[in-house]
């Protein structure tokens, strides 16, 4: 999996369940099953004495407020969070019993009873409370996710209440999600500012506790005797930095490691590997090519329309070599809209919006009625490792007239360019979403101005969408839900602003284990709870 | 029939046999002329278009449609290696010749004039051949976006110095030499004993010297493509190509290998046919 502004901006990936593809095996496996065990415990009880993962990057350090790309998908092994989302975007129990909706704004959690940290101390709702104040800390990255929480309350030792300043539905999966994982307060607070960071760690409560962390050659893990789930099958996990996919692939063919969750390219790393080691599964995440709306002549929605109708998906997924899952139709993907209803009414509410199927014709049709109708030149502004993928979009622009530079910014430029006033024409992956559609609005963030903000590129702000995204997130009843994502759809097919390039899928890459339930939300638990011989 | 008359035939073959280059030379300037032609006429002979993608035809392997298969992109990477032949060949000769004649007449200057002059330039040059060229050229070409022309700029404004140094030592020789010192009491003037008397007498150490600048850019533009920092994403050229394909390792391998192979063969090539002219001219120089 390669995130490319996703992981960097939202961090790690997460998603939907449903049509899940298996390129090595041809059909559902594993991966595409839910855990069918008790909260806590290992799908496979086989023991394993020690795992060596490969993960491509470094893991700088595991405070969870700070964390990026890698270090997020071994934390999940230590850190966890009060709920599991199953593959179908449903809550389930893991450190929290039960969830509770008090009002519309009032939200309390009951806590496991018994759960102990790696020190044997018990996990209370102190805990919990401290966790995610240091998460919604104005300088912790992850603040933006806790953005409508007033206060967090203790009410009893195991009794946890959110008081949200608005209705806000997306919050009900806050508390499954990575960026809500809990910690030990006493061990944060005698750490103070060393929190998190490779000397110092951190105290959990997951089946795996950090030993080590060496950010150029990776991590060292060992079973939590005391888990709550019960005694962890693996004792010892060794997590591996590698530069490259190719790298990692030659190093699972070797031996040097049984398993990695985050390949990239899996038609590459699969061939380097030896072939049949690789698992792809659809997320709810889409790549998105990324239009600036408020520059010239990209401000003419006739260019934009002619862009989305020269685009060849088919091309562009042949191109993603493995890594995308499917076509894209919309911005918000289908996956994300089913918890609010059936397939019959998602397909009602979708009926009336406007898609872009490849077509030259229409798109050259657009581009005569736009302001530039003998065509334009523009650059297509994307780091290394898109290259490829731009030269592609680059071709089927060509042949409507517009004539695309690919520009290859290192990534610390190309994220400063993303920051400047005239965003650039770009696409991205979009990676981590939560099962609810208001993820989406991250794309059409605006500041109370209504100026378009945070990863808003496309600096879409009509007031209008903005007025629906904010009902979306005050309307608690689903059906009413989904008839306000599907006008936010209908706007976004007029305007286009975005045009989805394909649904990204997560890969990981094995000889030896199968990972159950690598949905998009694999990355949200101690995924190695879920790894089975095969 | 006198001794003379038998002998003299094959003292004329001797010499005829001396005057031609052994064979490796000549598969040597066989292979250059070749890769000249094609760098030339490269996207001519080029069986498809080299940038034409078939994106759902990709990682084909070497089949008779596609001689070196196809890449990630679809594209044919024969085709591809003919049309990279020019950029291959065009920055090293551009910098090549740039360094020769800027190179030359420093050296020269230096070498010739001494004094304040050969000082100041000679601690530009120390100066300059200090710098850690690569790492400049990397920081720099990255800070201004990279691109092709940049990177050949830069290598050649970091090559001159090397140039004019060597060319300065082959000077220094020269300058005590009976045929400058009659040159001066003639009262011929400096430029032109520099240029028409000195100059051919070290130009076998500027050709050998240039050949080298030669192979060494070819080398490093190639380097730097291979970076991301010489030839524009999508553009033929061996560098990029073997950035470009090195995932393919393992699924086309022939379209990553084939342009690292081109890159060694024609460094290979140019450093040998350097070595031959030098020894050639320098022989020649010492018969006169």
């Amino acid at each position: 999996m390669s995130c490319v502004l996703g992981v960097a901006l939202l961090a790690a990936c997460a998603g939907g369940g449903g049509d899940d593809q298996d390129p090595a095996s041809d059909g559902a496996g594993p991966a595409s099953t839910a855990r069918t065990v008790d909260p806590g415990a290992p799908v496979s009880d086989q023991p394993i004495p020690h795992l060596n993962v490969g993960l491509a990057g470094k893991v700088t350090l595991v405070d969870p407020a700070e964390n990026m790309e890698s270090g997020l998908f071994v934390n999940q092994l230590g850190l966890e969070p009060l709920l599991r989302i199953d593959p179908e975007g449903r809550l389930q129990p893991w450190l929290a019993t039960g969830w509770e909706q008090v009002s519309d704004t009032v939200y309390e959690y009951t806590l496991r009873e018994g759960v102990t940290f790696w020190d044997g101390t018990e996990l209370t709702a102190e805990d919990v409370k401290y966790s995610w104040d240091h998460l919604r800390a104005p300088e912790s990255r992850r603040a933006n996710y806790f953005a409508t929480v007033d206060t967090i309350e203790v009410v009893d030792p195991y009794t946890v209440r959110v008081t949200l300043t608005q209705p806000d539905a997306s919050w009900q999966y806050t508390p499954a999600m990575w960026y809500s994982v809990i910690f030990q307060k006493k061990f944060a607070e005698q750490a103070g500012d060393a929190f998190g960071q490779p000397g110092t760690l951190l105290v959990a409560t997951g089946p795996w506790k950090f030993d080590s962390v060496n950010p150029a050659t990776g991590m060292e893990l060992s079973a939590h005797e005391g888990y709550w789930g019960g005694k962890p099958p693996v004792d010892r996990i060794s997590i591996k930095a590698f530069a490259d996919d190719n790298s990692m692939a030659l190093a699972l063919r070797a031996g040097e490691i049984d398993i990695t969750p985050t390949v990239a390219g899996p038609t590459g790393f699969d061939a380097a590997a030896g072939g049949n080691t690789v698992t792809t599964v659809e997320t709810c995440a889409n790549t998105l090519l990324s239009i600036p709306t408020q520059s010239e002549p990209w401000n003419d929605v006739h260019v934009r329309r002619a862009v989305a109708y020269a685009i060849n998906q088919d091309d562009i997924i042949a191109a993603a070599q493995g890594a995308a899952a499917g076509p894209a139709e919309h911005l918000i993907s289908r996956r994300l809209l089913q918890p609010l209803g059936s397939d019959e009414e998602i397909d009602a509410a979708l009926d009336g919006v406007q898609t872009y199927p490849f077509d030259l014709e229409a798109a050259e049709a657009e581009l005569a009625q736009s302001s530039v109708p003998d065509g334009f030149g523009y650059d297509l502004t994307v780091t290394a490792a898109s290259a490829a993928m731009a030269e592609v979009i680059a071709a089927q622009l060509g042949e409507i007239g517009i004539d695309i530079t690919v520009a290859v910014l290192p990534d610390t430029a190309y994220y400063a360019a993303l920051g400047e006033d005239e965003k650039p024409f770009t696409f991205f992956q979009t990676g981590p979403c939560s099962p609810d559609p208001s993820w989406a609005s991250l794309f059409m963030d605006t500041d109370e101005a209504g100026q378009p903000v945070g990863l808003n590129f496309a600096e879409y702000a009509p007031p209008e969408v903005t007025q629906l995204l904010a009902d979306g997130l005050l309307e608690q009843d689903p059906k009413e839900r989904l008839g306000i994502y599907a006008e936010v759809l209908t706007h976004l097919g007029e305007d286009v602003p975005y045009v989805p390039l394909y649904a990204e899928g997560n890969t990981y890459g094995s000889t030896d284990y199968d990972l159950v339930e690598f949905s998009s939300f694999w990355s949200n638990l101690p995924w190695v709870l879920n790894l089975v011989p095969e | 029939m006198t001794e003379a008359a038998v002998t003299a035939p094959r003292q004329l073959t001797r010499r005829r046999m001396k005057s031609r280059p052994p064979l490796l030379i000549g598969l040597c300037l066989g292979f250059m002329a070749l890769v000249l032609l094609v760098a030339v006429f490269g996207e001519a002979l080029a069986p498809q278009d080299p940038s034409q993608q078939d994106v759902l035809g990709s990682l084909a392997p070497p089949s008779a449609e596609h001689w070196l298969g196809t890449d990630g992109l679809g594209r044919d990477v024969f085709s591809r290696m003919l049309a990279g032949a020019r950029s291959a060949i065009m920055g090293p000769l551009v910098i090549a010749v740039v360094a020769m004649v800027c190179g030359n007449l420093l050296g020269l200057l230096a070498g010739y004039r001494a004094g304040l002059v050969d000082s100041l330039l000679m601690r530009w040059v120390d100066l300059m051949v200090a710098i850690p060229s690569l790492l400049i050229i990397i920081v720099v070409a990255g800070a201004l976006g990279g691109g092709y022309w940049l990177a050949v700029a830069l290598l050649t404004i970091l090559t001159i110095p090397t140039d004019a140094r060597v060319m300065r030592a082959a000077t220094l020789e020269q300058v005590p030499r009976p045929y400058v010192e009659a040159a001066k009491t003639l009262g011929v003037s400096n430029g032109r004993i520099m240029v028409r008397h000195i100059w051919p007498n070290i130009a076998a150490t500027a050709v050998a010297n240039s050949v080298i600048i030669f192979a060494g850019s070819l080398v490093a533009i190639a380097g730097l493509s291979f970076l991301g920092l010489g030839a524009a994403p999508g553009t033929p050229d061996w560098g990029q190509m073997l950035s470009e394909n090195q995932p393919l390792l393992f699924t086309n391998p022939v379209a990553s290998i084939a342009p690292g192979i081109a890159i060694a063969l024609t460094a290979t090539a140019v450093n040998l046919i350097g070595d031959w002219v030098y020894e050639k001219m320098s022989r020649r120089g010492a018969a006169r």
